[in-house]
């Protein structure tokens, strides 16, 4: 103990005695470790972090697995209650449904806030406390439509009202509906979903009111329940399938089909996001953590060189320690400390910085993610940050403390210098150690490139109708509010607002848009067999293929004439006509779907539905008219869309003006919307390959210089000799470029199997042999890799000679 | 003590092999006290070095007490000096960020002695070189003399039984040269070995027996005209 106290008082005394080295140092690490533990902070909220509610870990989400499909986050209402009444083996079962309102927080100015409808006993089974007031009693959760009750979320009672005692039993209005105000929950509860958080909750029983009838009509509810402690998951989950065949008796939605299958659960009270997207949010994580461990790669490689240039210069010290007796161990314990001592520092800085980063990551909010609040540091990011310091000082302690201790005892105390210019043995690992630090640069540069690459070629698909001259809005809901509403008035409604307008060359009504993200899926089945096709479902208006200069190959598309009462028709596209009907003529053809029948009254050209670079998909169109699922308005524009945006934002707001102003985007955001993900990816990818390329050059600039300084004796004398600066300068840069090319060849090498890795992982194609992005990708780093060795290269050229030769 | 018979050194140069020592034969009883002398580039400090084991690529047979160096492999010969040696350097080579304290403590460190064991060791020796007054100093704050005093200093903390010094007094004038010989020779006094390399005829007069090399070759050897008198 008493030796690592001593070897800690003589690392800290060298590390003082060369403060400026210390800095650096330290700057580098906390910059490359800063970076990880930012990443893992990141990662630690999706991923790992406790939601801050009672025995998370007993939370399970309950999904049915059968063998053809599985339904996970697709329950109706009746499904939940028939868990509250039967699965024994929870504590309680709940789900919630999150639903952007407005809110009318001043006379006639309303705003968009988040609110979730919440099942029975939401808050006592999370265990969730209210700070002020209570929250929902069990009358105003089991009776429909009586009680219009809310509990507002800690930040939002902050933010907006001051956290005043006094507003509870006030009213407030949201969706031109008065709402008590009987609680505000406690301080860090954001719901189940941090990466959604509500600004309030609202019983479930109430949601009738918004969304008519939609309680018993909806199927995308998740159920998810509290394990009894006494009862193991697996034991669970095995009474839990044995009460599905009695579920599916009880529903008439999946025709038995359940019945035969088994359930899982799935742990949900960690990180902040469930089921599928926590899945991919995990293959993410990774390939995040692995490219942050590169530039991590990069400031070790970098450190590694720093100290052993610095183990060289003290290889005078080390060789008279040697002579007094010490061991080798002895020296490389010492060495290691001072890394440790820097190592641990710089994660202190680098934690520090993390810090910061998150604060502006979060009030950045990139890309309209909203981050969970309770984002930040953590034990589990402070160990993570301390483990990769010790990780640090092993990788890049080690190399220097083997090297430099790895001395000619004799030699290395002739020397004055304390530097020998002979030795080139060392300088290979340091050539090497650059080497590394360009290979990985490249790599990440590459891989910055090909995912800009693809961004480029993603844009330019051609999606198989017009994006440009677009634009979409929503309709307030507050026009569908009315049970049984006629889809064909408000069709109406809405037309005749925007009709007349004149730069409109058409309009139309539709349930959801294509590209959107999501989409439906329904089963198109031929009368008399059992099994359909499958196929992309839309519900689309009146001139919805006009407006979207999608082409009607056969047939026409819907007019005012195909209402509820008249009869049933569908349009489908090329691939689901091909596939139904491969010898035959598809229209006027009848199909069943949803226990219904329609007739086909149009083909239309294929297009892209989900997502942009998928192959041609079967899709259906059914009239939104018969169907009565229409919220997006989309209109195409006879000059650039921005200039109508303003007059038809106005119109909406007519329709119903105590409701939030809608607000129009074009088709083209929407979709670069869509890619969110790529576009987060590169941007990121290319910041963390432009602060590799930056350590890389430092780590280079040094090595040159050093060369540069060591052959100063040399160069003198080749000064007197009569050469030119030209010479000194290909002289000194001569090793330089061996290193890059070496390092560019192996990185260009290594980058084809990580992009192809990269490709496999993520949703990403990326066309791994792009020329284009090679040749830019090696022009910058050659022109970084110039810079570095030139200005040291110059600073040789400048040497004195009788300077120099008296170093001798 | 100390038995060389043909030891040989050699370095490969470009040139081919160019030998540094030929045929040193030498034997040095314990406590004698040897000078070797010759012109620079004779090979002494490559032969102090052998003696010492910082070198151990030569040819011959070293036998020093009943330890046959050249049959032992480079760790073993590290850690025979560790049990043996004492160098003091030309240059000094004391340990730039430790103290005068530390530089003496640091010896005994690397031989495991025990915390209390030696802070008393560190303050009799300082005491006995008359240099406590300096022990927080770091060696830039000291004067030539005052380091290669600590240096000897440092050389002897662990007792050695044989004290190499290479050109000890040749970074010094003359006071101070006289300080360090002085100190040398009562250490031979009580018994420790010492040989040094000097190209003073002066300070090679303290010493007993002057062994000259020259072109890595012995080239006889003489008794000094004068000795020091008793009473020094
Ligand atoms: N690394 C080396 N390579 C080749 N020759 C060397 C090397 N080191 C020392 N020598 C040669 O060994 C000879 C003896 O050196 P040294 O023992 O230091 O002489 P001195 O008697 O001045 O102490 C010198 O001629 C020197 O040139
Ligand atoms: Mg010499």
């Amino acid at each position: 103990m008493s030796t690592f106290l001593n070897d800690l008082k003589y690392a800290f005394r060298q590390l003082h005695k060369n403060p400026g080295f210390a800095v650096v140092v330290i700057l580098i690490l906390a910059l490359g470790i800063g970076i990880n533990a930012t990443a893992f902070t990141v990662v630690n909220a999706v991923l790992f972090r406790p939601l801050p509610v009672k025995d998370p870990q007993q939370l399970c989400s309950l999904s049915i697995h059968t063998q053809e499909q599985v339904y996970d986050g697709t329950f109706t209402y009746p499904d939940l209650e028939f868990f509250q009444d039967n699965a024994d083996v929870f504590e309680g079962v709940l789900t919630f449904k999150s639903m952007s309102l407005s809110w009318q927080w001043q006379p006639n100015q309303t705003r968009k806030i988040l609110a979730e409808w919440v099942s029975r006993d939401y808050f006592n089974i999370l265990g969730v406390k209210t700070s002020l007031g209570r929250s929902f009693n069990l009358e105003e959760q089991s009776v429909p439509n009586a009680y219009p009750v809310v509990v507002l979320s800690h930040a939002f009672w902050s933010s907006e009202f001051d956290s005043s005692p006094d507003i509870l039993g006030t009213d407030i209005i949201i969706s031109s509906k008065n709402y008590t105000i009987v609680g505000v929950a406690e301080p860090g509860f954001e719901g189940m979903r941090p990466s959604r958080s509500p600004d309030l909750w609202l019983p479930m029983m109430m949601m009738v009111q918004v969304s008519g009838g939609a309680l018993t009509r909806d199927t995308n509810y998740e159920v998810i329940g509290r394990l009894r402690r006494e009862v193991s998951r697996r034991n669970a989950e095995t009474q839990l399938t044995a009460l599905l065949p009695e579920l599916d008796k009880n529903s008439n939605n999946f025709s038995g089909k359940r019945g035969q299958g088994r359930v899982v659960l799935t742990r949900c009270g960690h990180g902040s996001l469930a089921g599928k997207d926590r899945g991919a949010a995990w293959v993410g994580s990774l390939v995040f953590l692995a490219v942050t461990g590169m530039v991590l790669l990069i400031a070790c490689a970098n450190m590694a060189n720093l100290l052993l240039a610095r183990a060289m210069a003290r290889r005078r010290e080390i060789a008279t320690r040697l002579a007094l007796g010490a061991g080798r161990f002895d020296l490389i314990r010492q060495l290691l400390c001072e890394s440790l001592v820097l190592a641990l520092a710089g994660g202190c800085v680098g934690l520090w910085l993390t810090h910061g980063a998150v604060q502006l990551f979060m009030s950045m909010r990139p890309g309209g993610v909203k981050l969970p609040q309770a984002i930040g540091l953590d034990t589990r990011v402070v160990v993570f940050t301390v483990c990769l310091s010790l990780l640090t000082t092993l990788i890049f302690g080690l190399i220097p403390a083997l090297q430099g201790t790895r001395v000619a005892i004799s030699q290395a105390l002739k020397e004055n210098q304390g530097m020998l210019s002979s030795d080139t043995k060392r300088f290979g690992v340091r050539n090497i150690l650059i080497a590394a630090q360009i290979t990985l640069c490249v790599v990440l540069l590459m891989m910055a490139g090909l995912l800009l690459r693809n961004l480029q070629q993603t844009m330019n698909i051609d999606f198989g109708f017009d994006d440009k001259h677009t634009l979409l809005v929503q309709l307030p809901e507050s026009l569908f509010k009315e049970r049984d509403v006629d889809p064909y008035s408000i069709h109406e409604r809405v037309m005749d607002q925007i009709q007349a307008l004149p730069d409109v060359e058409g309009a139309s009504l539709v349930g959801q848009i294509q590209l959107s993200g999501g989409s439906l899926e329904t089963t198109v089945s031929l009368p008399g067999t059992e099994n359909g096709q499958k196929a992309i479902t839309y519900y689309v208006g009146p001139d919805y293929f006009n407006t979207m200069r999608i082409g009607v190959k056969q047939g026409r598309e819907f007019s005012l004439h195909d209402r509820k009462g008249q009869k049933n028709v569908v349009i489908i596209n090329e691939t689901l006509a091909r596939l139904l009907w491969p010898n035959e003529n598809p229209i006027g053809q009848i199909v069943g779907s949803n226990e219904k029948t329609f007739e086909v009254c149009g083909i239309v050209a294929n297009s892209k539905y989900h997502d942009v670079r998928e192959t041609p998909q079967p899709a259906a169109y059914y009239c939104s008219l018969q169907t009565g699922w229409a919220q997006v308005l989309i209109v195409r524009s006879k000059g650039q869309p921005v200039l109508l945006r303003r007059v038809l934002e106005e119109k909406i707001h007519a329709l119903d003006p105590s409701v939030a102003r809608s607000q129009a985007r074009t088709y083209t955001q929407q979709i670069r919307g869509v890619l969110i993900a790529e576009r987060f990816a590169s941007l990121f990818i290319t910041l963390i390959g432009a602060g590799g390329l930056l350590l890389a050059s430092v780590g280079l600039y040094g090595v040159v210089s050093y060369m540069g300084r060591l052959r100063t004796p040399e160069i003198g004398m080749r000064v007197a000799l009569g050469a030119q600066k030209i010479d000194i300068i290909r002289l000194v840069v001569r090793q330089a470029v061996r290193i890059v090319l070496v390092g560019l060849s192996v990185g260009m090498c290594l980058a084809v199997p990580f992009a192809l890795f990269l490709s496999k992982l993520t949703p990403f194609e990326l066309s791994v042999f792009d020329p284009a992005t090679f040749v830019i990708v090696t022009s910058v780093l050659l022109m970084t890799a110039a810079l570095a060795c030139l200005i040291p290269a110059l600073r040789a050229a400048k040497i004195d000679p009788m300077e120099a030769l008296r170093y001798e | 003590m100390i038995k060389l018979q043909n030891i040989q050194k050699r370095y490969n140069t470009k040139a081919g092999f160019t030998y540094v020592l030929q045929q040193i034969t030498l034997d040095i009883a314990e406590g004698e006290f040897v000078t070797l002398m010759g012109p620079s580039g004779a090979g002494k400090t490559t032969l102090l070095n052998i003696i010492g084991m910082l070198d151990s690529d030569w040819e011959g047979q070293y036998t020093l007490d009943d330890n046959s160096v050249h049959t032992l492999k480079p760790r073993q010969r590290l850690a025979l000096n560790k049990q043996y040696v004492g160098f003091v350097f030309q240059n000094f080579n004391l340990l730039d960020s430790l103290t005068v304290y530390e530089n003496l403590e640091a010896p005994l460190s690397y031989r495991n002695v025990k915390g209390a064991e030696r802070a008393s060791i560190v303050c009799d020796t300082l005491d006995r070189f008359g240099i406590v007054g300096k022990k927080d100093l770091f060696p830039s704050q000291l004067s030539g003399g005052q380091q290669q005093l600590v240096g000897v200093a440092r050389a002897v903390v662990a007792s050695p039984k044989l004290i190499l010094a290479d050109e000890p007094t040749g970074n010094l004038h003359s006071a101070q040269g006289q300080e360090v010989m002085e100190l040398l020779t009562k250490l031979n006094q009580q018994g420790t070995t010492i040989i040094q390399v000097t190209h003073s005829e002066k300070y090679a007069a303290y010493s007993r027996r002057i062994i000259n090399l020259k072109d890595g070759w012995m080239d006889g050897e003489v008794t000094p005209r004068q000795l020091p008198r008793k009473d020094r």
